[in-house]
């Protein structure tokens, strides 16, 4: 074949070309120190990569987000539990207290007020946020656990469900003493003759009622409808029956409709009696039986307007209708087809792995546990009153004024009285410390529960910690065995490369110097 | 006896005849480096002897230069000429398709797709866990905007790109007019010349040149036959026949030649495609050139295929006459809105005639599979129309086999609005943290390029009535051009919808939706059997083995192209040492003739001075 000299110099100059192609690719790796740098030089590759990327997106949320963010979480529902624990604890210690009589009445006076400041943190630690997410409260994170201040106006429909669980028995007294303060008073009053009654109750969460609504919609106030009656059904919903109830406002209205003392007319039916004041429904004893035979429980719908600061909000609890704004009812449900409704976070921490972060107050706040204390609280304050008046009493006889004799005789018949209602109100407030005892224990068992629960779920998430923080250490190797190219090898390639390069231009140099026209 | 004299004139010839041939050298020389330059070559023959009637018969006469000619082989032109449309076609094709690709490049440096569809998902987790926060909701909403505009950027990109292809296909129709004229001209000069007898050598050098250049735009064919005299066929009259034909059509006819027009479409054939394309028409005749046919080849077709390729599935069906405006068309080839890329208004081509429409309905099955399509004509049908177009095969654009503008435009059209359906129609049943229905807007959006407002995809026409096809507001209208977030949702990202009930089972922090919303990414089979995060694999997988393929074939024909050049070279090129050697030689050769001279001057000094004096 024929060469010409500028057949030469075009090859050449494609070589050259294809060594500086070469040098330059070598070049972009060097300084990228990737392996490609356009998906179509190597299309397995940079889909691989793309794999790589997102699943390394994927962890890095886990690990350096959500995880960081449960524990946090975690952390918060843990600390709010234990000062929990401690609340109830001291209202335990004060129970044991309390039931160690005899004490002074100086003792009774300090066990009172630490019940009544314990009372007022009973719910406050269910306030908790973090963040400014209140983390008892489910997807509700932006609303309080129990209204924060005394509030006249806000209006609920709340419909509590009763069980035959919840019956208790307790106690009433009535025709307490007035202690007379005059002379006067002393002879022409009626000495009263305090009385204890025993029922079996159902207690409300709530106390200050404004109405009940009964199973045939009839609203019942104590005041324009006295009665309706009350559907009760059984485990799997079948509805068994009714039972009526009347309304009353105070005891005091109940005693006194029954010629002054507390009573339940079941002659013709079952019956039973609510009390708006307390938010009690209080079953005759063939309602009671019937409701415990049949394991039944009854749903009570029940209008309140008005919360102390410190109640718990219903809406954590029951199935309610915020009705403060009329025309824009406020509907919130906690029951659905009669399952608890979970409201419950639940943060992704590794592929296909959620943890649930937060606690619902239902699950460790018990409704029951303020009005428990409320409850203790009011009988020591009974005991206390009863105690007074005995000592005032005694008091009254050893005055001047109330010197004579028929004075005197009096006096004795109103302190037998008194000492009944203090005997009483001893008795009772003494069965309701160790009653108190009792529940207590079983709120700090459901606590310790929660907490040990939120503990373990703690340790599991520091696991799944180090597990994703070896993932991603992984999974940035694999990418990088993908897409990086060692220095040192391409170092290797590319000094080849140069060389190959030089080479080519020191050859282009030469050819065509001379030609036979330099010879000539 | 000749002529006493004769020897000086023999030695003359020689000395006139390497004159010659030195100068030829010379003009070798001088052109080493001219680009088509073929060298040439003093033909010489041995002059006519005399008949001396002498004993020893005929004497020489010396030498005669018969003709300077070229050194070519047509044979190689002709492979080169055919090589080096496919050299043009994967060139060009390579240089836009990683232009393409640049697009769609998702790594460390150049934050792609994908990266931007982790963040987005990212921030939902985030969203997740923090539904109340407005800070959180923003981010996401920021994030999803990206999105957004990652695919506006595309698109306007595409688009771009499909516009410069577009000028360039005007600038190379351009030259190959330019090439047309010029070849004819000089057609014209060569034959003026060669008919007189003698070689146009540098002019066909020229021409070679031309149809070399030529040859890389479109096919190229070219036919030299010799003009006979008519009345005497064994005649050749020195002059020749030259046609060069483009894609099989004739582009020069010797000293006429044909230009080809660029006419803008009055009408898109894909809905994404940018106004203004070009068509290619004889402007003779206005009959189309197609450039992008598939047995075209050529940068022209490069730059068709990336302009017009739509990867084979443009609209086709069978059309039927419902009345003189209507036409339905059953059998579509596109059965569902996300694939749709029907232009809004456009062209339906049935058997080979145009038919403008001015906008389409659609009927759907129980699947919601589109089964048939109404085209409202621009004008009305006449009778003879209507009995040529029922039941005849329609078809809107062509069939361009080749991923091009069209192609990419389509997927991410139909990606986009399977993704944003499923995403809007999961926020749609839901409430914003007020507690307030969402369905009125939609999340993933686009707003109308003419009114500026933004699409609800509620099915309703302008005047509120429910329908289907291209006066309505569906997703057809959502394209990766114009998607983008809801204002509504971008200025107030309370609105934003995180759960089914904000009161009732749920609250500010419930998450249902955004649940369902995450599942999008690598869960529900939206696009090509696969899942969101799939999409940027498939677009890769496509662009990639494209691109790598014209590499590759970009290689080797420009390799093939070297070879045969090579070859070409080899026969024709200027090599300096041989032309020095010729150098030598026929200077050796004139310095003999002119020695000869002096010889004989000696010899006549001799006989005329010397002899009998």
């Amino acid at each position: 074949m024929r060469i010409t000299n500028n057949m030469m110099l075009r090859s050449t100059s494609s070589n050259i070309n294809g060594n500086k192609l070469n040098v330059n690719s070598l070049n972009n790796q060097m300084s990228s120190q990737k392996k490609i740098q356009r998906p179509s030089e190597n299309p397995v590759i940079a889909i691989r990569a793309l794999r790589f990327r997102s699943t390394l997106s994927e962890i890095d949320q886990y690990y350096e987000n959500n995880i960081p963010d449960a524990e946090s979480w975690l952390e918060v529902t843990e600390t709010a539990l234990k000062n929990m624990i401690t609340i109830v604890g001291d209202i335990r210690t004060q129970c044991i207290a309390g039931a160690n009589d005899p004490l002074t009445e100086d003792d009774r006076n300090t066990i009172l007020t630490t019940l009544e400041k314990l009372r007022d943190q009973v719910y406050s630690e269910g306030n908790t946020d973090y963040a400014g997410r209140t983390v008892f409260t489910g997807y509700r994170t932006n609303q309080k656990l129990t209204f924060m201040e005394d509030d006249r106006t806000t209006s609920y429909n709340i419909t509590q469900t009763l069980s035959y669980e919840d019956i208790q028995e307790y106690r009433y007294y009535g025709d307490k003493v007035t202690v007379p303060t005059t002379e006067s008073e002393v002879l022409n009053n009626t000495i009263s003759d305090p009385k204890q009654a025993e029922f079996d109750r159902i207690r409300l969460s709530y106390s200050e009622i404004d109405s009940i609504t009964g199973a045939d919609g009839t609203v019942a106030d104590g005041t324009t409808t006295a009665s309706t009656t009350l559907a009760y059904k059984d485990a799997d919903g079948n509805q068994l029956g009714t039972i009526g109830v009347t309304v009353y406002d105070t005891l005091e209205d109940w005693a006194a409709a029954n010629g002054n003392s507390y009573k339940i007319d079941e002659t013709a039916g079952m019956q039973s009696v609510f009390i708006k004041e307390t938010g009690e429904l209080i079953l005759g004893e063939k309602a009671s039986s019937e409701l415990r035979n049949n394991k039944a429980s009854l749903d009570l719908n029940y209008n309140k307007t008005g919360f102390d600061k410190g109640e718990l909000r219903p809406e954590y609890y029951f199935n309610c209708t915020d009705t403060t704004n009329p025309t824009d009812p406020i509907e919130y449900i906690k029951y659905e087809n009669g399952k608890e409704v979970y409201q419950d976070i639940e943060y992704i921490v590794a592929a296909n792995q959620t943890i649930k972060v937060n606690t619902q107050a239902s699950e460790v706040f018990d409704a029951n546990l303020g009005r428990d204390v409320d409850e203790l609280i009011e009988a020591v304050r009974f005991a206390q009153e009863a105690y007074d008046k005995v000592t005032k009493i005694e008091e009254m006889k050893t005055m001047s004024e109330y010197s004579s004799d028929e004075c005197q005789a009096a006096l004795e018949s109103w302190l037998t009285a008194a000492e009944k209602e203090r005997d009483y109100a001893n008795d009772n407030m003494q069965k309701l410390y160790n009653n108190y005892i009792g529940f207590c224990d079983n709120y700090l068992e459901e606590l310790n529960l929660a907490k040990t629960e939120v503990g373990s779920k703690g340790q599991s998430l520091e696991l799944t910690k180090n597990r994703m923080e070896n993932q991603q250490t992984t999974v940035e190797t694999l990418m990088s065995t993908n897409e990086d190219r060692d220095l040192s090898e391409i170092i290797i390639d590319y000094t080849s490369a140069y060389n190959a390069y030089q080479a080519s231009l020191q050859a282009a140099s030469k050819i065509n110097q001379n030609t036979l026209l330099n010879y000539i | 006896m000749p002529s006493t004299f004769f020897g000086l004139t023999i030695a003359t010839s020689g000395m006139n005849a390497y004159q010659v041939a030195l100068n030829t050298t010379a003009n070798n020389i001088s052109n080493v480096q001219t680009e088509g330059y073929t060298r040439q070559q003093a033909n010489r023959v041995a002059s006519g002897a005399l008949r001396v009637y002498q004993k020893y018969g005929s004497v020489g006469t010396g030498v005669t230069t018969t003709s300077i000619t070229q050194v070519r082989n047509q044979y190689y032109d002709t492979k080169y000429w055919y090589n080096q449309s496919s050299v043009g076609l994967y060139e060009t094709r390579l240089n836009y398709l990683q232009q393409i690709e640049n697009y769609f490049i998702d790594d460390s440096t150049s934050k792609g797709f994908s990266t931007i569809l982790n963040t987005m998902f990212n921030s939902l987790d985030t969203l997740k866990n923090n539904a109340s926060d407005v800070n959180v909701r923003q981010q996401f909403i920021g994030s999803a905007q990206n999105l957004a505009t990652y695919f506006n950027s595309v698109a306007s990109g595409l688009g771009e790109i499909q516009s410069t292809t577009n000028d360039e296909i005007k600038s190379t129709v351009m030259n190959i007019n330019a090439i047309a004229e010029k070849i004819a001209t000089l057609n014209d000069q060569i034959n003026v010349i060669e008919v007189q007898g003698g070689y146009a050598n540098e002019l066909r050098d020229q021409r070679a040149v031309l149809v070399d250049e030529l040859s890389a735009i479109v096919p190229t064919e070219v036919e030299e036959l010799p003009v006979k005299d008519s009345n005497n066929p064994d005649h050749y009259t020195g002059a020749n026949y030259y046609t060069v034909k483009i894609g099989g059509q004739i582009l020069v006819n010797t000293y006429e030649y044909y230009t080809l027009d660029c006419v803008a479409r009055e009408n898109k054939v894909n809905q994404s495609d940018i106004d203004g394309l070009y068509d290619l028409k004889w402007s003779n005749t206005g009959n189309s050139f197609h450039a992008g046919a598939s047995s075209m080849s050529g940068t022209l077709k490069a730059l068709f295929d990336i302009r017009d390729g739509n990867n084979g599935e443009n609209f086709t069906g069978t059309a039927h006459v419902l009345n003189a405006n209507q036409l339905q068309v059953t059998k579509p080839s596109m059965t569902t809105i996300e694939e749709l890329a029907l232009p809004e208004k456009g062209v339906l081509t049935i058997n080979g005639r145009d038919y403008e429409y001015e906008g389409f309905t659609y009927e759907t099955d129980a699947d919601g599979n589109i089964t048939s399509y109404t085209f409202d004509l621009s004008n009305p049908l006449t009778v003879q129309e209507q009995a040529k177009v029922d039941n005849r095969s329609v078809a809107v654009g062509t069939a361009v086999n080749s991923m091009g503008i069209p192609y990419y435009m389509a997927q991410m059209n139909q990606f986009l609005r399977s993704f944003a359906t499923a995403f809007n129609d999961i926020l749609h049943q839901g409430e914003d943290l007020n507690g307030n229905k969402t369905d009125y807007y939609a999340f993933f959006t686009g707003t109308d390029k003419v009114t500026g407002e933004e699409f609800t995809f509620d099915g309703l026409d302008s005047n509120g009535i429910a329908g289907k096809g291209s006066a309505i507001d569906s997703y057809y209208k959502l394209t990766a051009g114009n998607i983008c977030v809801s204002g509504i949702c971008q200025k107030a990202p309370t609105l934003l919808a995180t759960t089914t009930s904000i009161t009732g089972t749920g609250g500010v922090d419930a998450y249902d939706l955004i649940e369902k919303l995450a599942t999008l990414k690598s869960d529900v089979v939206l696009y090509r059997g696969g899942t969101a995060e799939g999409f940027l694999k498939c677009m890769i997988s496509d662009i990639s083995i494209d691109t790598q393929e014209s590499e590759i074939f970009s290689k080797n024909y420009a390799n093939i192209a070297t070879a045969i050049d090579n070859q070409r070279l080899s026969v024709s090129g200027v090599d300096e040492d041989e032309e020095a050697l010729d150098l030598v030689k026929f200077q050796n050769a004139y310095n003999l003739s002119a020695k000869m001279i002096s010889v004989m001057a000696e010899v006549y000094d001799r006989l005329i001075l010397e002899t009998g004096v």
